[in-house]
């Protein structure tokens, strides 16, 4: 058996070729329920509000910790054969089979969930997903009127495929989407709820090695140690108002190495830059410790809770901004430094006993700040945009400046100089499992987070004031029901707010119901 | 049984949502709420005693765009509604000028202003300075509000102020004292409504401590005069029946003394009023929620027999 996303599934393409083929500690074991966990958060992003979840980059990243911890060094293992080509294992009148698929110690997972939303707005602010989107003011048609949507965008589809391990090391390649692909802008309100486009979530491929794990592609950002297991149990698309969340292209080495009482993972990763113009990728790095012995309940994003150890994760991130200079007659791009620092806790704080969650009450929790490093909470912005330039004669047509940067991340005072935007955000989550079915049938769960700027406001020309939030808050409470092992609906309710720059506090309250089969 | 029990959040999320769902506010008529429309008849001269205003921070319909936009050496029509970075855009795109459009060159005594376009919060009617009338003879009505940032509460009225920052000043070779500055203000906004209150005075410039540049506090006033038909209802004795709605057709609709369009020139337009008339009072609002008169961002006004 392999586990994938989180997902346990049978190697019915071919059997697993478990190079090493030895006994894991338990240790790695609960690395790996851990891993499981992180799986799925609903994320969402675009103009078009779009939410997605995340899968479980880490399973893999799991397995090579399993790996790390039950393989003896590498080094040391006997040379393998080179794997014979497809073509002489494959009958002649047939064809090659895809990936290899009938070559010896190949597998091959498929898995993913369909899903229903069904959502009540007390506002006109959001198409499926909240995140960090602004809410629109009170005394407004948008923010005074209802609004009901259902989607089934947040389903998932996803494979895992994993060659036979060779000379020590092991490759496997991840691919997960959803469905909120990004639509035309001429698509009617009907279509842009049925006619649904794919979206690619995560798609990487990795290299487990004696030495170090390569990861190469797209998945959750080292940067808050995204689906690391310090995701929140709920089933609002994630992330939640102030929590980080963010998946990008990146080459990451990571190492982990397991013990009895405590596991440590170390990694550092060069990140596709929010400024491309930089002409330098991001630098991430992390440092995650995790306490083999000290298990509760996970449970990430709408995923049903499974045993995972006690963690906690720092993180940061580093990166350089380069934007167009505030000018109508444009000089040389100006550079500026972002940063940000997360601290990230799963704390198991009623234990699980083993596979039994009955009675468990976990938290989660994160805390966050950074500068220039907006991108990295979905879809913030605040409502900071770049100013206009002056046009004091009314020149026709007036002059336009045009950012090489998205909104938010920067923005040019009064005297025409480049600032980075300051946020600080903090979201804590708990969850409580009712003693029925070993706790894995009814839960309840509920999180809080904020955000808040230093600066937001003060960058801004009075004119706008109106249209920028600085400070901004989330709360939910959700009723989970494993109705089957793998049929999942829960009840939610959710409500937001952001103050404005004129003191105004706009408030959305969304009542939500969720269907999932997981496959 | 058990069936039912499973079954039961189900109905429940979507029961909460229709139950939900029916509770709409409107949103048009910002903090105001819905008008009466019993109806009555509106005929007589009216002094205002009270009315409700919201300020509409969307930027939905500028009253006349080209107008809005400007030309050099014009200034901006007055405008009930605080400025918008873009106001032809609901979502905005950008954040707006740090200098206001500021034109300001020379110093000391020869300081001018040429160009300037201030933010302000929407001012409320006053209503010592107000008055509608309704004929009955030949339906015409007259109309004048006054309205004025003046009558704002202490802390709304400490809003109208604005940075200018050294850059701002010395952009196009000027180099004047805040006092200056102010001055300058002062004389391009008298001199362009010589026969109405000034669009902005009070202007008090004084130098910043954060930067060397200027923050100037200042007033903002509208004198909004209108004058038109008013059509009958279908009957002689000139009283509305309850949720008709009255339509005037304006004549010329003036904001200190700048004739207001919105698709075309104000000869023509027409607006629908709500009206209720009890006993000594007479409430008119916008139909469904739109401006009342033209006045974007009134909703209601409660007048008395004058």
């Amino acid at each position: 058996m392999v586990a994938v996303a989180g997902f346990v599934f049978t190697g019915s393409l071919t059997r697993v070729a478990n190079a090493g083929g030895k006994k894991r500690p338990k240790a790695a074991e609960a690395e790996e329920a851990a891993a499981a966990d992180e799986t799925a958060e609903k994320d969402t992003s675009d103009s078009h509000a779009q939410k997605a979840s995340e899968p479980a980059p880490e399973k893999a990243d799991e397995t090579t910790a399993d790996e790390e911890v039950k393989a003896p060094p590498k080094a040391e293992e006997p040379p393998r054969a080179p794997e014979p080509a497809a073509d002489v294992k494959t009958p002649m009148a047939v064809p090659p089979p895809p990936l290899l698929a009938n070559e010896p110690g190949w597998q091959f997972g498929f898995f993913g969930w369909a899903e229903l939303d069904a959502m009540w707005d007390s506002t006109q602010s959001f198409s499926e997903s909240v995140l960090n989107q602004n809410i629109a003011r009170p005394y407004t048609i948008a923010g005074d009127n209802a609004r009901f949507q259902a989607t089934p965008k947040d389903s998932r589809l996803g494979f895992k495929a994993v060659a036979p391990t060779f000379e020590g090391m092991k490759a496997s390649a991840y691919m997960e989407a959803d469905f909120f692909g990004v639509l035309p802008t001429t698509a009617t309100q009907d279509q842009s709820y049925t006619y649904s486009s794919i979206r690619l979530r995560q798609y990487y491929a990795k290299l487990e090695t004696p030495f170090v794990d390569v990861l190469a592609g797209q998945t959750f950002d080292l940067f808050g140690f995204g689906g690391g297991g310090f995701f929140p149990s709920t089933p609002a698309f994630l992330g939640v108002m102030g929590e980080v969340f963010h998946r990008n292209v990146q080459l990451r080495l990571s190492k982990t190495i397991m013990g009895e009482a405590l596991g440590v993972e170390i990694a550092v990763a060069g990140v596709r830059p929010a400024s491309r113009d930089a002409g330098l990728p991001d630098g991430q790095a992390g440092l995650k410790l995790l306490v083999p012995a000290w298990q509760g309940a996970s449970a990430q994003g709408p995923r049903p809770a499974k045993a995972a150890p006690a963690a906690l994760g720092v993180s940061g991130v580093g990166r350089r901004v380069t934007v167009t200079d505030f000018n109508a007659s444009t000089g040389n791009p100006r550079n500026l430094l972002g940063w940000g620092v997360a601290a990230d806790l799963f704390l198991p704080i009623i234990p699980a006993h083993g596979e039994d969650l009955s009675n468990t009450f976990s938290v989660t929790g994160e805390y966050s700040r950074g500068t220039g490093v907006t991108d990295l909470y979905l879809t913030l912005t605040g409502g900071v945009l770049f100013p206009s330039l002056p046009n004091p004669n009314n020149v026709l047509p007036a002059p336009q400046y045009t950012p090489n940067l998205d909104n938010g991340i920067v923005t040019f005072d009064a005297d025409g100089l480049p600032h980075t935007i300051n946020w600080e955000g903090m979201m804590v989550n708990g969850h409580y499992h009712f003693p029925f079915r070993k706790g894995k049938m009814l839960a309840l769960s509920g999180t809080y987070s904020r955000i808040k700027s230093s600066n937001a406001l003060s960058l801004t020309p009075l004119q706008n004031s109106y249209f920028v939030w600085d400070k901004g808050q989330y709360i939910d409470g959700t009723l989970w029901w494993r109705i089957t092992p793998a049929f999942q609906m829960s009840l939610s309710y959710q409500t937001m707010q952001q103050t404005y720059g004129d003191g105004t506090v706009a408030r959305n309250n969304r009542a939500e119901a969720s269907w999932w089969f997981f496959f | 049984m058990k069936r039912f029990v499973r079954m039961a959040p189900v109905a429940l999320s979507f029961a909460v949502a229709a139950l939900a769902a029916g509770c709409n506010n409107y949103g048009a008529t910002g903090r105001c709420g819905a008008g009466a429309t019993c109806g009555g008849d509106p005929s007589g001269s009216w002094a205002v005693a009270d009315g409700c205003e919201f300020q509409p921070v969307r930027p939905t319909q500028p009253i006349d765009t080209s107008k809005f936009m400007g030309t050099v050496g014009t200034q901006w029509p007055a405008l009930i509604a605080p400025p918008q970075p873009q106001p032809t855009l609901v979502q905005q795109t950008q954040s707006g000028d740090w200098c206001s459009t500021l034109l300001v060159t020379g110093s000391g005594a020869s300081t001018m202003v040429t160009n300037v376009f201030l933010w302000h919060e929407a001012p409320l009617v006053d209503p010592a300075d107000s008055k509608v009338s309704f004929f009955a003879a030949d339906h015409s009505y007259t109309t004048r509000l006054m309205l004025t940032t003046k009558k704002l509460a202490p802390e709304q009225r400490a809003r109208n102020a604005t940075h200018f920052a050294p850059r701002c000043l010395q952009a196009n070779g000027g180099n004047p004292s805040c006092a200056d500055l102010g001055a300058a203000l002062t004389t391009f906004y008298m001199a362009a409504t010589p026969t109405v209150p000034s669009t902005f005075d009070n202007f008090n410039c004084t130098q910043s401590a954060s930067d060397g540049g200027c923050d100037c506090s200042y007033d903002m006033n509208i004198l909004v005069t209108d004058s038109g038909r008013w059509l009958q209802p279908n009957n002689a004795n000139n009283t509305f029946d309850p949720g008709q709605p009255m339509v005037q057709e304006t004549d010329a609709l003036l904001f200190n003394g700048v004739e207001i369009d919105s698709q075309g020139p104000s000869p023509g337009m027409t607006f629908k009023t709500d009206l209720c008339r009890g006993g000594n009072e007479l409430e008119l609002s916008g139909n469904n929620g739109t401006p009342l008169l033209g006045v974007y961002g009134l909703v209601n006004l409660t007048l008395t027999p004058m």
